[in-house]
C-alpha cells in the first residue's frame, strides 16, 4: 500500500479541483493512504511519497504550476512518480515536458488504466469531498455537491478552451446517482454547483431537472432553515432559452442566474433570455462579460450599460462579470486585443480591484465608476492607478482636477498617443528619459510617474477606511476560469 | 506475615516520568501492545495475517492522540484488572513484546486524561476505563506531603463505564488527552512518523528500499521471526502509511567538503550459513563503503519482535570496543540485528538488553561480525587506495617524456599521434577510477595528474610542435621533406628495440641535429 500526496498548487482559485478529489477516492479505495495539500508544504517535501499529483488550471498560472512540480521532485523516487493533470496540463503538455521531467495526463480521466493497473475510469468516481475539509484551503462553495451532467459543448467558440478539452458534447454519470453517492460518501451537501459548459443542450436536461426537484432542490427549498441553491456555474446559453426553457428552470432554486454576454452580437438573445427567465420569476443575474477579444473598449461599455438598463427597467439585479480574455496558450496573462491598450486593461482592472470582480447594477455606482458615456469611461481608465483606486481622496485634494485639465486639453490622437506611452513606460527602466522625450505628453505623464518614478505606497495616501492596496495583483477573472 | 508491604505514590512517577528518555516512548509502549493484540488476532483467525493495523489519529485543537488497533480486544470480564494491575502482566515472554505490565502507564506523564477503551469480538460493549492524569501526578509528586498508598490514589483517579457498540468490532484504543507540551511531537505528524519508522515492528517500504522483499523472503525461509503490523498517521483528513525508513540509495556525509553517492548495491545475512536454530540473524549492506551514511537510518541497530531496542549507538559501542575510532565504522552500513533467543531481555526502558549471561554469549559472538565488518571497511579503503598511486606514477611518467618530446620537437606527424595516443590512454585509465567517488586526498592526486596530461596533450596538438618549427634557419620545402624523413627514420629504427636508452638517444639525436642546424644558421649569419 502506498502513500499518495495530492497537490493543488496555490493559484488563487476558488473551487477545489475535482480530478485531485476522485484521485483520492480511487487510491482509498486500493487502500492507499493519501494526504492533500495546497501549494508549496516543506514538511510534506521531506517526506518520501510513492506518488504526487499535481492539478494544473489557467495556463498563465503554468509556470506556478512547473515550480510547484518542481518543488516536489525530491520527495518521489523516480520523476516519472509526479502526475500532472487537469486543464493547463491538457493545452499545454510540451510546456510542461519541456520544462521538467514528470508525467504529463492529458485530457479528462475517462479511459480505464491512465493511472495504472487496471483502473477503472476515474471520472465516474464519487470526489471525496473529506479530504478538502480543512480551514486551510478555504474552497468555496464549502456545504455543496460538485457535479457534471455533461462534457463538452455544442459550440465551438473561437475564444473558448472547451473545444480543445472536451471535444464531443456527451453526458455523464445520470444526476440521482451522482448526488446519491456523494452523500454516502461525503455526508449531505446543501447546495448544488453544476460544472457543466453548455447544460441547456443536453437532451436529458428537462429530466434532470425533475430529477433535482426529487432530490429536494425545487423552487424556495431550505435545508436546516438556510436557503438551498443551484448554481450552474459555468453559465447557461441565452440562446437556448425561451419561454418553455424559463418556465422549466424556476421549477427549481437557481441562483443566480448566470448568463454571458460575450459580444455584440449576443446582445439580441442575451436580452430575449432575460427577458424571458424575468417572465419566469427570475431576478438576480450575474452574467460575464467578455473583453480584450475581438471587442472593442465600446462595445465592452455598451455591453456593461446593457446590464445597468435591464436592472432599471425590470426593477432586477443584472450584474456584470469582466472576464479578460487570455489566449488559451497563453503562459503571462499579458495579451492585449489589437481593439485595446495596455492602460485600459489596466484601469478596469483597478476598478474591479475595489468591487472584486464585479459590475454592481446600481446605477448610481456604475456610473460613478465606469462614467456616463463612452468618452467619460475612456477618461476614466486613462487616469493613474491610484487616481482610480481612490478617486474621492484625489479628487479631494485636487490633484484628479489637475491631471483632467491636461487631459481635456489633448485630441483625439493626443490621447491614443498617451495610451501608448503609458504602455512604453510602464515596460521601461528608465522613465524619466522617456518622460523628457515625450514632448508635449510630458506634463501629463508626471501625474502618472511624479518625479520619474513608480509611486510608491506613500504617494497612494489611502484615506483609512479603505484597506485595498493597488499593489495586489490583479483579480479580473479571465474566460479559461469559466471552463472549469 | 509479619506485616503487609505497601507501596506509596511516588512510585507511580518512576514508572512513568522516570522511565523513559523519550516522551514518544510512551507511544511506542502502546504500538507494542496493539502488536501483541494483532498477532493473538491472527493466531485466532479472527483476522487474516496481514490485515492488522494500528491507526493514529491526531487532533492539534483538542490535544487528543488517540490509538486503536483492530487486535484481539479485551474482554469485559478481564479488563478492569487487566487496566489497574501494574507489573502483573499475563503477557508471555516467548510470545509477546510487552510482558512486564508497566507500558500501559506511560502515557499518564503527558496528558491531562487518560482513556482505555477496548471490545473483544461477539461481545456486545466496549469497556472503558479513564484517569485523571492531572490529579494523578499531583499526588505523585513527593513535594505532596502525604504518602498514599499507590493502589488507592488510581483507584480514586480511575472511572469505569460501559458503552454500547455493534458485535462485529474488535479493538483495543487508547485516549491520550488535554497533551501536555512535554508530548507536543505526539501531535506532529511528522516528528511521530520519524520515530515510528525507526522503532516500530513496520514494513519495509519496497519502492524505496528495493531489497525489502530479499530481507522478507530470506527471513521467512528459515523461518525467522519478525513480526509487523501496518501502522498509519490520521492527521486533518490526511493519512499516511509509517515504513522503515532503509532507502536504496543515500549520500555519505561531508567530510573535507565532499559528498559522496551511496549506493546499496546487495544485501548480505548473517549467519550465511544457517545450521540449528541460531539466537540471532543480521541483514546488513553491500555498498562501496565510501564513507558514514548521512542518514537517520544509518548504522546497524538491535531489534526484538521486530522492535527496535535503543538506536545504532548500541551496535557503534560494540565497533567501539576493537578500537575507539572503529565507533564510526557502523554508519557505513545500513542493516538489522534481529535477536531470536527469548533468554534474551530487553531491559524495562527497552533502549538497551539485560545484561545477562545469554546476551553477553551472543555479544562474544557478534563481536566476531563486527571485527568482519571493521575489516571490510579497511580493505575497501585500502584497495581503493592502492592503484590510485599506480595510475598516478605511471601519468607522471608519460606526462614527462611527452613534455621533453615537446620541448625538442616531435619529428612527423606519424610520432605526434603515437605521443596523443599514449597520454589519451593515461587520462582514460584515471577516468576509469571513478575520481568523483575518491576521498578527498586520492582525488586531488589523480585530478592533478590528469590536468598535467591535458596540459600536454594540448601543447602537443598545437603546430608548433613539430621539430622542423624549432628550426631557424630558412629551410626550402625539400629540405623540410628531407630532414622530416631523416627524423622519421631515426626515431622508427631507435623504437623497434624496447629499451628505454633507445628512446632517450632519440630524443637527444634530435635535440642535436635541432641546436646543430640552429648553431650552423647562427654562423652563417654572423659570416655574412
Amino acid at each position: 500500500m502506498s502513500n499518495i500526496l495530492l497537490v493543488d498548487p496555490d493559484y488563487s482559485s476558488r473551487f477545489p479541483p475535482l480530478g485531485l478529489l476522485k484521485i483520492a477516492t480511487f487510491h482509498k479505495a486500493k487502500g492507499d493512504s493519501v494526504t492533500y495539500t495546497r501549494g508549496k508544504d516543506p514538511d510534506l517535501k521531506g517526506l518520501f511519497w510513492h506518488r504526487v499529483y499535481i492539478a494544473s488550471l489557467f495556463t498563465y498560472e503554468l509556470p506556478k504550476t512547473v515550480d510547484t512540480i518542481k518543488f516536489y521532485l525530491p520527495a518521489v523516487a523516480d520523476s516519472s512518480d509526479i502526475l500532472v493533470g487537469g486543464i493547463a496540463a491538457t493545452l499545454m503538455p510540451e510546456y510542461i515536458k519541456s520544462q521538467i521531467d514528470c508525467t504529463v495526463i492529458t485530457g479528462p480521466l475517462d479511459r480505464p488504466n491512465i493511472l495504472g493497473g487496471d483502473s477503472k475510469p476515474v471520472d465516474s468516481l464519487t470526489p471525496d469531498y473529506k479530504i478538502i475539509d480543512n480551514p486551510r484551503f478555504d474552497y468555496r462553495p464549502r456545504d455543496a455537491y460538485f457535479c457534471k451532467l455533461t462534457r463538452g459543448c455544442i459550440r465551438k467558440c473561437p475564444f473558448c478552451a472547451v473545444p480543445k478539452l472536451e471535444p464531443t458534447f456527451s453526458d455523464c454519470k445520470p444526476l440521482a446517482a451522482q448526488v446519491k453517492q456523494a452523500a454516502a460518501v461525503n455526508g449531505e451537501r446543501r447546495d448544488i454547483v453544476f460544472m457543466d459548459n453548455n447544460v441547456l443542450a443536453a437532451e436529458s436536461f428537462s429530466n434532470s431537472l425533475n430529477v433535482l426537484c426529487e432530490l429536494g432542490f425545487q423552487k424556495g427549498a431550505r435545508q436546516n432553515r438556510r436557503e438551498r441553491i443551484v448554481d450552474f456555474n459555468q453559465g447557461i446559453d441565452a440562446r437556448l432559452i425561451d419561454r418553455k426553457m424559463a418556465k422549466q428552470l424556476s421549477k427549481i432554486c437557481l441562483s443566480p442566474v448566470r448568463l454571458a454576454l460575450d459580444y455584440d452580437g449576443m446582445i439580441e438573445p442575451y436580452q430575449k433570455a432575460i427577458y424571458h427567465m424575468y417572465d419566469a420569476g427570475f431576478d438576480e443575474f450575474t452574467n460575464y462579460v467578455m473583453f480584450n477579444y475581438n471587442d472593442d473598449p465600446a462595445s465592452f461599455y455598451r455591453r456593461l450599460k446593457l446590464n445597468i438598463q435591464l436592472s432599471n427597467d425590470l426593477e432586477i439585479r443584472v450584474s456584470g462579470f469582466p472576464m479578460r480574455y487570455a489566449p488559451v496558450d497563453d503562459v503571462s496573462r499579458k495579451f492585449i486585443a489589437p481593439n485595446w491598450h495596455w492602460k485600459l486593461l489596466r484601469g478596469i482592472q483597478c476598478v474591479l480591484l475595489v468591487t472584486k470582480g464585479l459590475v454592481s447594477p446600481n446605477a448610481e455606482f456604475f456610473y460613478r465608476a465606469f462614467g456616463h458615456s463612452l468618452e467619460e469611461f475612456l477618461e476614466i481608465m486613462s487616469m493613474p492607478e491610484r487616481f482610480i483606486i481612490h478617486r474621492e481622496h484625489f479628487e479631494e485634494i485636487g490633484e484628479t482636477f489637475e491631471w483632467k485639465a491636461k487631459y481635456d486639453k489633448l485630441t483625439s490622437s493626443g490621447r491614443t498617443n498617451l495610451l501608448s506611452t503609458l504602455h512604453e513606460l510602464n515596460q521601461t527602466r528608465d522613465k524619466k528619459s522617456l518622460i523628457q522625450a515625450s514632448g508635449p505628453l510630458k506634463p501629463i505623464l508626471w501625474h502618472y510617474y511624479p518625479g520619474g518614478n513608480v509611486p510608491k505606497y506613500e504617494d497612494y495616501k489611502p484615506p483609512k477606511k479603505s484597506r485595498n492596496h493597488s499593489k495586489t495583483t490583479s483579480k479580473t477573472r479571465t474566460v479559461q476560469s469559466r471552463t472549469r | 506475615m509479619i506485616a503487609q508491604p505497601k507501596i506509596g505514590a511516588y512510585v507511580l512517577e518512576t514508572l512513568t516520568t522516570g522511565m523513559y528518555t523519550d516522551a514518544l516512548d510512551s507511544v511506542r509502549e502502546y504500538i507494542q501492545n496493539s502488536g501483541d493484540a494483532i498477532r493473538k488476532a491472527e493466531k485466532a483467525g479472527i483476522i487474516a495475517p496481514g490485515e492488522g493495523r494500528v491507526d493514529l489519529y491526531l487532533d492539534e485543537e483538542t490535544r487528543t492522540l488517540r490509538i486503536r488497533d483492530n487486535g484481539v480486544g479485551i474482554s469485559t470480564e478481564l479488563f478492569l484488572s487487566s487496566m489497574l494491575n501494574i507489573g502483573m502482566s499475563e503477557k508471555r515472554i516467548d510470545e509477546d513484546a510487552g510482558f512486564r505490565g508497566i507500558g500501559r502507564l506511560a502515557g499518564m506523564a503527558y496528558c491531562g486524561r487518560l482513556y482505555f477503551r477496548s471490545k473483544a469480538q461477539g461481545e456486545k460493549k466496549v469497556s472503558v476505563v479513564s484517569f485523571e492524569c492531572k490529579t494523578l501526578r499531583e499526588e505523585c509528586q513527593p513535594k505532596s506531603q502525604r504518602t498514599n498508598e499507590l493502589a488507592h490514589v488510581l483507584g480514586n483517579q480511575c472511572k469505569a463505564s460501559t458503552e454500547e457498540a455493534p458485535s462485529g468490532e474488535h479493538f483495543f484504543e487508547v485516549v491520550l488527552e488535554d497533551l501536555s507540551e512535554a508530548a507536543a511531537d505526539f501531535l506532529l505528524p511528522k516528528a511521530l512518523e520519524k520515530y515510528l519508522g525507526d522503532v516500530a515492528p513496520v514494513d519495509f517500504d519496497p519502492m524505496r528500499f528495493i531489497y525489502a522483499k530479499q530481507i522478507v523472503d530470506w527471513a521467512e525461509k528459515y523461518d525467522f521471526s519478525m513480526p509487523r503490523i501496518k501502522v498509519f498517521i490520521h492527521s486533518q483528513n490526511n493519512c499516511r502509511e509509517v515504513f522503515k525508513h532503509f532507502r536504496s540509495k543515500y549520500n555519505t556525509r561531508q567530510a573535507n567538503k565532499q559528498v559522496h553517492d551511496v549506493h546499496i548495491k546487495g544485501i548480505c545475512f548473517h549467519p550465511s550459513e544457517v545450521n540449528g536454530g541460531p539466537k540471532y540473524w543480521i541483514w546488513y549492506s553491500k555498498s562501496d563503503l565510501l564513507g558514514m551514511i548521512d542518514d537517520d537510518s544509518a548504522g546497524l541497530r538491535i531489534r526484538k519482535n521486530n522492535i527496535a531496542l535503543g538506536g545504532p549507538e548500541q551496535v557503534a559501542a560494540l565497533f567501539a570496543k576493537i578500537a575507539k575510532s572503529n565507533s564510526r565504522f557502523n554508519g557505513y552500513f545500513i542493516g538489522e540485528i534481529h535477536i531470536l533467543s527469548n533468554d534474551v531481555v530487553p531491559n524495562a526502558r527497552r533502549d538497551a538488553l539485560e545484561s545477562n549471561p545469554e546476551w553477553r554469549a551472543i555479544e562474544e559472538d557478534l563481536m566476531k561480525f563486527v571485527k568482519a565488518r571493521c575489516d571490510d571497511v579497511r580493505q575497501t579503503s585500502d584497495a581503493r587506495n592502492k592503484p590510485t598511486a599506480k595510475v598516478v606514477a605511471s601519468a607522471q611518467t608519460v606526462t614527462t617524456d611527452v613534455q621533453e618530446h615537446v620541448e625538442v620537437g616531435v619529428a612527423s606527424p606519424t610520432e605526434k599521434a603515437t605521443l596523443q595516443q599514449k597520454v589519451k590512454t593515461e587520462i582514460e585509465k584515471i577516468e576509469k577510477l571513478d575520481v568523483d567517488s575518491r576521498q578527498d586526498e586520492e582525488r586531488s592526486k589523480l585530478e592533478t595528474a590528469k590536468k598535467a596530461l591535458e596540459d600536454v596533450l594540448e601543447q602537443l596538438q598545437s603546430p608548433d610542435s613539430y621539430a622542423i618549427g624549432k628550426v631557424s634557419t630558412s629551410l626550402d620545402r625539400k629540405q623540410k621533406s628531407i630532414l622530416r624523413d631523416v627524423l622519421e627514420i631515426i626515431r622508427q629504427t631507435l623504437s623497434t628495440e624496447s629499451c628505454s636508452n633507445n628512446d632517450n638517444c632519440y630524443k637527444r639525436l634530435k635535440s642535436a641535429i635541432v641546436e646543430g642546424l640552429n648553431t650552423r644558421s647562427l654562423h652563417k649569419k654572423s659570416d655574412e
